[in-house]
């Protein structure tokens, strides 16, 4: 996929200094990048969630190393997703729930299939719709379109941004326990930070 | 105290800042007394991470309705779970309210007057100052509210924090290193800043002053109990005008404690939350709530960012979050033609926390968006707004009639709406922020909104009708009943709130233990 905008730090890898942080960290990031996996959704839900993550994160794609919807079905497995969002009286879980239901109602009703069938472009679409929280009223009477989108995004944006190839390409310095960071002054960094523009070796 | 069997002398609910100030000194006084907190009692080295994901388990994160006009986050900024509370979890700036913030009505004519006097908190900010090794400069600009400090400031200064005192400087803000609770040389085998930061995350490395490592461990060891895990689910009074002890949930399993004196310090949604759940034949609609105001008056402060793009990297995850601040337009309204005002410090974020805030302020940012303005995240600076915000009657906790939480009670329902006045006071911190970040040579980018601190819903005065405590925390209906910490603030001034609960703790507890021993607190 082409990016529009590339990294400003194409060689850094947060993990190489892994070794340098805390063991208790170390464990919290290798959990997230090889999980185990605990079921919560049924099949028709994470398919569906598996076709929605490239539309919500495009360009991220490339980038991801962690399992995404996996992670989240932990989250949710786990109690991690008990609370309401703010401004409704309908639980976070509930909401995920049913306007995964009322997406697929809707393609269905619209196309007679399933959303991971249709074409891109339609899917990007409909996607679209939902944020701008566009939907047929009696499919998405209990939930809006942009309360299922509002609340799914504030699940996935939290595990999209704990991924250690993600904070690689923003030049993120990551954990820094024990060393901690000793280089002050403008534009001064300590030496196992991302450096910048530093081109990749081919 | 003449002590049943069985009966402790005091029962404390919660342990974040002001509970375990309490416990220390009554324990330390000689009183039995007994510390019950809804999460665990972690440590630091073993039990916190530096990863934002994981370190969410500090947060309260049981289920809460939040509704209104303006419904407010009652999670990340606003709450604890764990021994320790909220004081586990935030940037530790402390700073003392103003002369003006007790008397905003008799000054300004807005929200009420607390029923205490700067002047007769002073001595006990002047203790805790020392006491918490509060690190801070030599000479603070904003006499008397500040210092002298018993560490040296931090001088490995963030580069956020170098370019918003910058900012500061050339449109003719004063500006300071802010005063923190967050060692700068070694003490007491604790070790100073390394500059990592996440003290948002739990300060792994313990530099941070909390109460994990100050007042809890002090209680303990002067004998007093601590039961982590223990969920209060009811105050218990059999007559009125007295209370006998609560019951909790201990995993799962109910207990009672048997107390002469029970002590909420479970914050500002949780005591409410409480006095309302443990309604009776003799207190309807509530314990201590005679004057009906349990769960109203509940304020936050506004904590907006203008996040300020540079041509050199900033990398504003260094050090931390809050470094440098300006107490300037602490009370510019009245020449701005508002009420009150608001401080500005420097704020650097962590990824997910910034990504958060870039799609709650703007739902379209997402997927795309979202990725490219978070690949610029080394090149932004983050500058921020403590502002003031009116009490209001209308803005209040209660319990939902049906929904309930994993420990069988009534969920929370919180309502919030932001007075005009409020939404001034941003509007004004908007501009100045951006000039701040304009003469600093960046571009202001993106004015991110957003709230801290919940202070309110049992509010101190010395009129039972328009209040539920008196300034010592004591509840006019039930003497040996007490409220601390920041459901008892009458207003939300814009100083950060945390320096202001130990100091209004430590008055409480030297309150309670000369009542106690002059037998003025048994029924």
């Amino acid at each position: 996929m082409d990016h529009p905008k590339q990294s400003h730090y194409p060689s850094f890898d947060v993990l190489t200094e892994k070794e340098n942080w805390d063991v208790v960290t170390q464990q919290v990031i290798n959990n997230r990048t090889n999980p185990n996996r605990e079921k919560y959704f049924s099949n028709e839900e994470k398919e569906l969630l598996l076709s929605l993550l490239p539309l919500l994160f495009p360009s991220h794609l490339g980038e991801l190393s962690i399992d995404v919807i996996t992670l989240f079905e932990n989250r949710c497995a786990n109690g991690k997703v008990i609370g309401y969002p703010i401004g409704s009286k309908y639980k976070k879980l509930q909401i995920v729930h049913i306007g995964l239901e009322n997406i697929q109602k809707q393609i269905y009703s619209q196309h007679e299939t399933i959303f991971s069938k249709l074409s891109e472009d339609t899917q990007k679409i409909v996607i679209k719709d939902i944020q701008k929280n566009l939907g047929y009223l009696n499919i998405w009477e209990k939930v809006s379109p942009q309360l299922f989108f509002k609340t799914l995004l504030k699940e996935l944006i939290p595990i999209v941004y704990s991924d250690p190839s993600i904070w690689s390409d923003i030049g993120y310095g990551g954990p820094a326990y024990p060393r901690g960071y000793y280089a002050f002054g403008p534009e001064q960094f300590d030496s196992w930070e991302a450096k910048r523009n530093d081109k990749k070796e081919e | 105290m003449t002590k049943k069997k069985n009966e402790v002398d005091f029962c404390i609910v919660g342990m974040g800042a002001s509970g375990s100030v309490i416990a220390a000194e009554l324990s330390k006084a000689g009183f039995s007394v007994t510390c019950l907190d809804a999460g665990p009692m972690r440590e630091p080295k073993r039990d916190f991470s530096s990863d934002e994901l994981e370190m969410e388990k500090l947060y309260w994160n049981d289920p809460r309705i939040s509704l209104g006009n303006d419904p407010i986050n009652l999670s990340r900024s606003n709450s604890g779970k764990g021994v320790g509370g909220s004081a586990v979890h935030y940037t530790a700036q402390l700073l003392r309210f103003h002369h003006s913030d007790f008397r905003t009505k008799s000054i300004e004519g807005v929200g009420e007057d607390w029923p205490i006097t700067y002047d007769e908190l002073a001595p006990f900010y002047d203790r805790m100052e020392k006491v918490l090794q509060l690190s801070g400069p030599n000479d603070f600009p904003w006499k008397p509210y500040g210092g002298p400090y018993p560490m040296p400031q931090h001088h490995d200064l963030s580069n956020n924090t170098l370019k918003f005192r910058e900012g500061c400087e050339n449109i003719g803000l004063q500006h300071s290193v802010s005063p923190l609770a967050i060692l700068s040389a070694p003490h007491n085998n604790r070790e100073p800043c390394i500059n990592r930061g996440f003290c948002e995350e739990g300060c792994m490395p313990d530099s941070k002053t909390t109460p994990l490592n100050t007042f809890v461990p002090e209680a303990m060891k002067n004998g007093a109990e601590v039961i982590a895990n223990a969920m209060v689910t009811q105050v218990v009074s059999t007559k009125k005008g007295h209370v006998k002890g609560v019951e909790y949930l201990d995993n799962g399993i109910e207990k009672f404690l048997a107390a002469k004196v029970v002590i909420l310090a479970s914050y500002a949604i949780e005591t409410p939350r409480l006095l309302l759940n443990s309604a009776n034949a003799n207190y309807p609609n509530g314990i201590a709530n005679s004057s009906g105001l349990v769960g109203k008056y509940l304020i936050t402060n506004t904590n907006d960012q203008m996040i300020v793009k540079f041509n050199e990297e900033i990398r504003m995850y260094r050090g931390n979050p809050v470094q440098a601040l300006t107490l300037d337009p602490y009370e510019r309204g009245k020449k701005k033609g508002y009420a009150r005002g608001f401080l500005m410090n420097s704020y650097g974020s962590r990824p997910v926390k910034l990504a958060n805030m870039f799609f709650d302020n703007d739902s379209s940012c997402f997927g795309e968006t979202l990725r490219e303005r978070m690949l610029d995240y080394n090149y932004f600076g983050g500058f921020a707004m403590l502002g003031e915000v009116l009490a209001q009657e209308q803005n209040f906790v209660k319990l939902h009639s049906i929904d309930k939480d994993q420990y069988g009670l009534p969920v929370p329902e919180v309502h919030f709406s932001f007075h005009e006045n409020d939404l001034k006071i941003r509007e004004d911190a908007k501009e100045v922020l951006s000039e701040i970040g304009r003469a600093a040579g960046g571009k202001p980018l993106y004015h991110l909104k957003g709230i801290a601190h919940l202070m309110g819903g049992c509010r101190m005065g010395n009129d039972p009708t328009t209040s539920v405590v008196n300034s010592y925390g004591q509840t006019h209906d039930i003497k040996n009943l007490f409220i601390v910490g920041t459901p008892t603030y009458v207003t939300a001034p814009s100083a950060n709130p945390t320096l202001t609960a130990y100091a209004l703790a430590l008055r409480t507890a030297e309150f309670i233990a000369t009542e106690a021993k002059r037998g003025n607190l048994s029924s």
